[in-house]
């Protein structure tokens, strides 16, 4: 096959699958890179002609900032905007109001989040039960699944969350840092834990899709992109070529994550 | 036929941090086929980390054996340890199956300018070998990659411009690419592999305008980067297919294999 024929099918793969990227973010302060936005209209543009179309979107002002008004501005972001979904970020005194902050983070899922984030180092507080239990209670009881990297929290805490809410859905997002020299941890808490997942942008290492697929089944991979920092085409190419049954790249690219979302 | 690749950036032999379960030759060559790659080269693990350099090289040269003759290798060079490294290297020199020389300064610990590298650049230079080193950004949470960033190779680049040299990762991240770049526009034996997980949106094409496709080499980094990643970045990229031809095969095939 010539490069441009492998070319072309790719990107008419990418067009014609039904893709659900778990893992976009806004961040106008990013200026480490090649392509860089200050327009969340033109991020988007250029992102649609990549051939995505559904996202979840989180707001880094949520993260370096402040979570409440990061949230405020990203739930008016998305208002409208179809196949396009929030993930929120939670600390842990959200959860310390008398209903656990199950009013505030209702009145998000009401505004099209379905996820939420907790950053423990940059928000400076314990992994604790003591210190996020009533909020992961919160996100538990209402099925907002929990996204984590894993240079903030410790796969131990992950271990702990899992155990400890066997019904909230935990997330690990490489973000930046490579997961490679983890695979040990990720894989088994995947084993150990139905309701663990890894989102596949930074799962790099040879063959690491068809190990996990190997070693738990593919219902706990969910796909992302970690756009606008990295081009989509980094990691998607590895879940298309994946050498493993069509139904499980289905539900490795939109599958799993209409099912734990509840979106698509 | 089928337009084949070349991966001119992998790593047989034992790493223990990896948890890669099945890194045989087998199966090395079963994902090459699945993606038309037609060969790679090494640098043995052994050589890069484990001060092994003649094991390392019969690592490869067995995993030669196993594909068929489609796995090459490097070379290592630690300069902390130079007359070791250039024995192997003169032992085997004129070996087809070694068609380049890897250094590696943030492992070795020593800045990629220092003296202590002068011999590798000679036997580059002699041997008529290309010299492919791993390159790097400074990093927060690395900070061994302050001896491979790019601005350290330019003193020697500069002094030997019949040596081609390969940036290897070109620079690594933001800042380090676009030194890297900055070098290339001097220096035109200044070459690129793109290999590892260097997705920033937009890289590939900075790259390509920076130094053109004919200075840049797919590289995987086998088995801690698999090979799929980068692959993507190229086909998906929008670079016109002569270009990604070029990244892909024909710029490794001059530099490292011979063909024109």
């Amino acid at each position: 096959m010539s490069v441009q024929k492998r070319s072309d099918e790719f990107k008419k793969w990418i067009n014609e699958s039904d893709i659900i990227d778990i893992d976009v973010w806004w961040d106008p302060t990013f200026d480490q890179g090649f392509v860089t936005y200050k327009d969340f209209e033109k991020q988007m543009a250029d992102y649609y002609e990549f051939g995505l179309k559904k996202c979840i979107v989180t707001n880094k002002a949520s993260m370096i900032r402040d979570a409440a008004e990061g949230n405020a501005e990203l739930a008016e972001i998305i208002k409208g905007k179809e196949n396009m979904y929030g993930c929120m970020v939670v600390v842990p005194e959200m959860g310390y109001v008398d209903d656990k902050g199950e009013a505030y983070v209702q009145s998000l899922l009401d505004q099209g989040f379905v996820a939420a984030r907790i950053f423990p180092k940059t928000y400076i507080h314990s992994m604790q039960e003591y210190c996020i239990g009533p909020i992961l209670d919160t996100l538990e009881k209402l099925g907002v699944p929990l996204m984590l990297w894993h240079t903030e929290a410790t796969w131990d805490d992950m271990d702990r969350i899992c155990t400890n809410h066997p019904d909230l859905n935990v997330i690990v997002e490489g973000h930046d840092r490579k997961l490679l020299y983890h695979a040990r941890d990720y894989v088994g808490l995947m084993r150990k834990h139905k309701n663990f997942f890894v989102e596949t942008h930074n799962l790099v290492l040879f063959n690491d899709i068809e190990t996990i697929c190997k070693y738990c089944g593919c219902d706990q991979l969910l796909y992302g992109s970690y756009y606008p920092y990295m081009t989509p085409y980094f990691s998607l190419y590895p879940v298309m070529q994946a050498v493993i049954p069509e139904e499980e790249i289905q539900k490795i690219i939109a599958g799993n994550a209409k099912r734990i979302f509840k979106i698509g | 036929m089928s337009f084949k690749i070349i991966d001119t950036h992998m790593h047989f032999g034992p790493e223990p941090a990896r948890m890669v379960p099945d890194h045989s030759v087998e199966s090395l060559v079963a994902i090459m086929d699945h993606l038309d790659i037609e060969k790679g080269i090494s640098a043995n693990c052994m050589s890069l980390s484990k001060n092994l350099w003649e094991q390392g090289l019969q690592d490869d040269f067995a995993a030669y054996e196993k594909s068929g003759g489609r796995i090459f290798s490097f070379f290592g060079y630690d300069p902390l340890y130079i007359d070791q490294c250039v024995e192997v290297m003169r032992r085997h020199a004129g070996d087809p199956r070694c068609v380049g020389i890897k250094i590696h300064p943030s492992g070795s610990k020593v800045k990629a300018d220092d003296e202590r590298y002068r011999p590798v650049w000679e036997m580059a230079r002699e041997l008529k070998l290309p010299l492919m080193s791993h390159t790097w950004d400074v990093s927060t949470y690395n900070p061994n990659q302050i001896y491979a960033v790019a601005g350290l190779f330019e003193k020697y680049i500069a002094e030997y411009p019949d040596v081609t040299f390969v940036f290897g990762h070109c620079g690594g991240r933001y800042h380090g690419i676009k030194q890297a770049i900055e070098i290339g526009k001097k220096y035109p034996n200044a070459h690129y592999d793109i290999t590892g997980d260097i997705w920033l949106n937009g890289f590939i094409e900075e790259l390509v305008d920076g130094v053109g496709a004919d200075r840049i080499v797919y590289g995987s980094d086998w088995t801690m980067i698999e090979q799929r990643p980068m692959l993507g970045v190229v086909y998906g990229s929008n670079l016109p297919a002569v270009d990604k031809e070029k990244i892909l095969r024909y710029t490794a095939a001059r530099i490292y294999f011979g063909e024109e």
